[in-house]
């Protein structure tokens, strides 16, 4: 394959600022150079107020010792929202994979598409639960989308619970033989016979190898 | 001579000696004028043919760079072929060194040395010229690269009449156009490419007196017969003419592509005629008039964002260039200002469209946009073309964005451009329009930022860190500080005072070690002193109080030591209360802060930070050691962590840097021990404990002494024992204040022996089995601020006790056992090795419980478990590799998004294992 000549040899480019990111647009302020709480000084006090319950004047002899000083925390962090799974973090999954045959990224060649991915997640462990991706070749008649496909769905199985049901497809009127691709893309058994021809998974580790 | 030596029978060794044999008759020969140049060369050729080995290679270009060098040209040109294909067929160099290679030879000596015989004669040229760009052709980019920065190294060596005789010029630019036409994948090969076509446009320019001009066609005979050296005028014509031909054919070659300037290649086209019109002020000249009218053209009859993206582009690399040629050639061409800048016809439609790019686009234009805000800045850089009105609307503008763009990007180019413009000339200017427009949306006071307004308005504390980053010199940073006291003076809110307190400290720290800060002292440090002390303060709460501390610290350090010990006596003064009357501080001073009976206060934080820089030169106006009695005795008073902080740092201050001899410290010592023995006092542990940490710093006895004692009470079934345990990582933690920067003794070893001392008590005492929580929190602490060098040695004596920590419930112990595992991970792979049966199910039942563990806890057993594959050899991971992969399966799920992208990489590096 990467002997022949590529089949799309000049494709358009994304610049990656381009892509969509999950900024962080919360606004630190000038650099916190202050009172840290980090700051051993503070943090190893034996005076901090979780440490002592002091219930009068006359400490020294009343201190009591809560015994797990952190079980607080632990139970906030219980009850703190869940973060769910959504299109971004598929998008974050998956735009980093590279192309067979540039060196570059999925998200960089639009192949993947932020718009173009769906998720149906309840956000309870115990139930089930849906991606559906869509992808644009960049070409109609890319005979590597399968190839593609293929990379992106071991990409998503290795990366999201098994609760996770995992469609992909290629987007409607981008590909001459859509039926068969998306056949071929989602057909288990064929799945399984392709991650057991080891010339195969190894194109696709190449593929993956770039994912962080 | 030398006919009847046959090479190749002989060992590498003999063969060196037969070169250094021929480098030692060139040497002596060769001034003399005695040696025959053609039999030698005949005699050189024959011999260094085949030669393999790379000693006697570099020995080999050696000689044939001292004949190219030095020989005459007739000769050389006779044997110019053999003298090229004897060096070139080492083209390119793959060679690897050997292990344990005894001469020491590179890669790079070798390259260096081929380069030197290609570049050392022109008479090579037209032999190397057609060998390298025939490379070119090859799959391999490291080929490709290699041949290109040889022929920039020819074209830097060779004169402009060996590149211009035969239309050799017009192969190599035939030959490397398109590496940079179409935009290779590479972008070290186009930009390779690009340099040596700037190299050839400025080298076929140079007429050299004594250069070898031949014009016609016949360059190997005219070699032979007679060297045809031209006219001075002449010359120089034919230079400018073959100049012009290849600008003409840069043009008819770019010509379409910039007609076009949305098209994908013409941007590689636009860095080519751009980058080429650096080569001289002609070819700037002569290649801006053309492309520059294009492109303004090809905007105005349809502006299309893909349009306008390009042109942009392609102007900011002109614009590059002529920055290029100013400063290369500005000097003579441009000393007198009769002479027009580069572009000044341009300027205005160049100016007109930047602008308008900038502020006339949809705001979702941001590639756009951000490409204005460069093509701006670039253009205000160049110097004499635009006018001073005009560099104030590009800060207008760049102000605006800063202060009223949603976009964080672009809003943050703006901001760097204006911080670039304070370094190269426009400080005023900044000054003047940009500090009044940012102070001026500042809210009055934090209850006012209320106000309702359509327009996206920034946060004081975006605005205050802006201008602290402006404030890149001296002038600047006065003018901000002048502004921001001013504001201090009416604000009532104390986060706001704080963060304007921050934005003068960033803008402090930023002035550059030769910046007297003097005027600093004497002008700031006694308003920000009296502020802070004046019964009426605004800044009475803690972190503000810090903060006008380092203010002041940072002052302190930077004067001189007469300085220092003014600031020491004034300080002292009002802080004991004297009634002598303090300059610095403005005002009679009206209590006693350092005497037995006084209240515990946040302000002795102020004293012990920003005394602590002072030269140990300077004396303290007291006693130190009835000082410490009676910071001990107000201590005991205070419950606050800040307060007791500011207190307890003063002790081991004083310590560490005042009190020499330890049985000074006998009685204290003795006191506040016997305190906490009979009474099991907390203060007075503490206490002890940074008398300790002063003490452990210049490695004194009596701090070891007192880490026993501490150690000692771990076994201890009470509250005593607890936080002895919690203290042990005070003795070893970093802080702040007590720093080598601020001239504390410090001994490197300390920590050393402190580990290797108290280490087998921790490990005996929790074999003991009394009290284990409290042995392992202390050593969780001690490798919490240990070095990895000083652990990794001991890890076997204790690795099985940090597995145990796993199991306890306490985030801070499982993160240092954890941590520590991953800073020692890469030393020690071997001995970890052996415990991975044990580790690999802790620390993913670790990642796995997220409604016990912190997410801290469960990333960092993530972090831990993935990079065992990169580390541990992979016989002792992969009967693993399963049971993770099936393990993480449900980490997977966790509710945090960080711990899941942990889970993936972590899952990943598994998948890869083996493979």
């Amino acid at each position: 394959m990467a002997t022949s000549e590529p089949i799309n040899a000049n494709p358009t480019v994304l610049d990656i600022s381009q892509l969509p990111t999950r900024r962080n647009t919360a606004f630190k302020g000038p650099d916190s150079l202050g009172f840290e709480n980090d700051d051993p000084a503070y943090s190893l006090s034996l005076f901090r107020p979780e440490l002592l319950k002091i219930p009068d004047e006359r400490f020294s002899d009343t201190y009591s010792y809560s015994e797990n000083d952190d079980s607080k925390s632990i139970t906030s962090e219980f009850s703190e929202p869940r973060e769910p799974i959504d299109s971004q973090e598929i998008y974050d999954l998956i735009s980093t994979i590279s192309d067979p045959e540039h060196p570059l990224t999925l998200g960089q060649l639009a192949v993947v598409n932020l718009p173009h991915i769906t998720v149906s997640d309840s956000g309870n462990p115990y139930e089930m639960a849906e991606v559906k991706v869509e992808i644009t070749p960049t070409i109609t008649h890319c005979s590597l989308a399968t190839l593609i496909g293929l990379g992106i769905r071991v990409r998503l199985e290795r990366c999201l619970p098994p609760r996770y049901r995992i469609t992909i497809n290629v987007r409607e009127g981008t590909h001459q033989s859509e039926g068969q691709v998306n056949k071929q893309l989602n057909d288990k058994e064929r799945i399984a016979a392709a991650c057991e021809n080891d010339q195969l998974l190894s194109v696709i580790s190449n593929m993956l190898s770039t994912c962080r | 001579m030398k006919e009847g030596i046959n090479m190749k029978k002989h060992s590498q060794n003999t063969r060196y000696l037969v070169f250094d044999l021929l480098s030692s008759i060139l040497e002596r020969f060769h001034e003399t004028g005695k040696l025959d140049e053609n039999e030698f060369i005949e005699t050189y050729i024959y011999l260094t043919s085949g030669e393999k080995d790379p000693r006697n290679l570099l020995a080999s270009f050696k000689i044939s760079h001292g004949i190219l060098a030095n020989f005459g040209t007739k000769v050389l040109s006779q044997h110019k072929e053999d003298l090229f294909d004897v060096v070139f067929c080492y083209f390119p160099i793959t060679f690897e060194p050997p292990k344990n290679d005894p001469y020491g030879i590179t890669s790079k000596d070798l390259k260096d040395g081929l380069t030197m015989c290609i570049v050392g004669s022109d008479v090579l040229a037209s032999e190397a010229f057609p060998a390298l760009i025939e490379k070119l052709n090859s799959t391999s980019p490291t080929v490709k690269q290699d041949a290109l920065t040889m022929i920039n190294s020819c074209l830097e060596n060779y004169s402009g009449s060996s590149l211009r005789s035969n239309g050799l010029w017009k192969d190599i630019w035939d030959g490397i156009k398109y590496e940079v036409l179409h935009g290779s994948d590479e972008v070290e090969t186009a930009t390779l490419a690009l340099g040596a076509l700037i190299k050839l446009a400025a080298s076929v320019a140079v007429f050299d007196q004594n250069g070898l001009e031949t014009s016609d066609v016949e360059i190997v005979d005219s070699y032979h017969n007679e060297t045809v050296l031209e006219s001075s005028s002449n010359g120089n014509d034919v230079a400018t003419n073959v100049l012009n031909e290849l600008l003409t054919q840069v043009k008819n070659e770019t010509k379409d592509k910039l007609e076009e300037p949305q098209s994908k290649l013409a941007l590689p086209a636009g860095t080519l005629i751009a980058g080429m019109a650096q080569a001289n002020v002609v070819a700037f000249e002569s290649l801006s008039s053309f492309a520059v009218p294009i492109l303004l053209e090809a905007v105005q009859s349809s502006s299309t964002i893909d349009r306008q993206v390009g042109v942009l582009t392609i102007l900011t690399k002109f614009l590059v260039s002529s920055g290029r040629i100013g400063s290369k050639d500005n000097a003579e061409t441009y000393g007198n200002s009769s002479v027009e800048p580069l572009l000044a016809p341009y300027k205005d439609r160049i100016f007109e469209f930047f602008s308008r790019s900038l502020m006339g686009s949809s705001k979702s234009e941001t590639k756009l946009r951000l490409l204005a805000v460069d093509g701006l800045t670039i253009l205000a850089q160049l110097p004499g073309l635009l006018a001073s009105d005009e560099i104030g609307l590009i800060i207008q503008y760049l102000n605006n964005i800063v202060l009223k763009e949603e976009d964080d990007e672009l809003s943050e180019r703006a901001l760097l451009s204006l911080v670039k413009m304070t370094n190269f000339g426009k400080q005023d200017q900044i000054i003047n329009i940009t500090f009044p427009t940012f102070l001026a949306s500042l809210p009055e006071d934090y209850y006012m930022s209320a106000e309702t307004s359509l327009e996206v308005q920034k946060s004081p504390e975006y605005v205050l860190s802006a201008l602290a980053r402006l404030s890149t010199s001296r002038p600047i940073f006065e003018v901000l500080s002048v502004r921001l006291l001013g504001k201090l003076e009416v604000i009532r809110s104390v986060k706001y005072i704080h963060v304007i307190l921050l934005t003068l400290l960033s803008a402090l720290r930023k002035l550059s070690d030769q910046d007297d800060l003097s005027f600093y002292f004497e002008k700031f440090v006694p308003k920000l002193i009296s502020k802070l002390v004046s019964p009426t303060s605004t800044l009475k709460d803690d972190q503000t109080v810090d903060t006008v501390a380092q203010i002041v610290a940072y002052t302190v350090q930077r004067v001189t030591a007469t300085q220092q010990q003014l600031y020491v006596n004034e300080i002292f003064a009002y802080f004991n209360g004297s009634g002598e009357y303090s300059t610095l501080v403005g005002s009679e001073p009206v209590q006693s802060f350092l005497s037995p009976e006084a209240t515990p206060s946040n302000l002795v934080s102020f004293l012990t930070t920003t005394i602590s820089p002072v030269d140990p030169k300077v004396q303290l106006p007291v006693d130190k050691l009835s000082l410490i009695k009676t910071l001990i005795e107000v201590v005991a008073k205070s419950k606050s962590v800040f307060e007791r902080t500011g207190y307890l740092r003063f002790i081991a201050l004083i310590t560490n840097k005042y009190i020499e001899a330890d049985n000074q410290l006998k009685k204290v010592h003795d006191s506040l021990l016997s305190e906490v023995e009979t009474r099991a006092d907390v203060n007075s542990l503490e206490i002890l404990t940074w008398l300790a940490k002063g003490l452990l710093l210049r490695n004194s006895s009596l701090g070891y002494q007192i880490a026993d004692s501490l150690v000692n009470l771990l076994s201890q079934d009470s509250l005593t024992g607890r936080f002895a345990a919690r203290l042990v990582a005070v003795l070893v933690a970093h802080d702040r204040i007590l720093t080598k920067e601020n001239k504390l003794v410090i001994r490197q070893l300390y920590k050393q022996k402190l580990f290797a001392l108290i280490l087998p008590k921790l490990v005996d005492g929790f074999k003991a089995g009394h009290q284990r929580v409290n042995f392992m929190v202390a050593l969780s602490g001690l490798l919490q601020y240990t070095p990895s060098t000083i652990i990794t040695p001991q890890l076997s004596k204790f690795l099985p006790l940090l597995l145990e920590s796993f199991d306890i419930q306490d985030t801070k112990v499982q993160e240092a056992a954890i941590n520590t595992i991953i800073v020692t991970l890469h030393e020690a792979a071997d001995t970890f090795a052996h415990h991975i049966s044990t580790m690999i199910p802790k620390l993913l039942k670790l990642s796995q419980d997220y409604q016990k563990n912190s997410a801290s806890v469960r990333s960092a057993a993530l972090v831990c478990l993935g990079s065992f594959p990169k580390t541990i050899s992979l016989e002792y991971v992969l009967p693993y590799r399963n049971i993770v992969i099936k393990g993480l399966s449900t980490v997977l799920d966790d509710p945090r998004r960080s711990v899941r992208a942990d889970a993936v990489l972590c899952r990943q590096s598994y998948y890869e294992l083996g493979q």
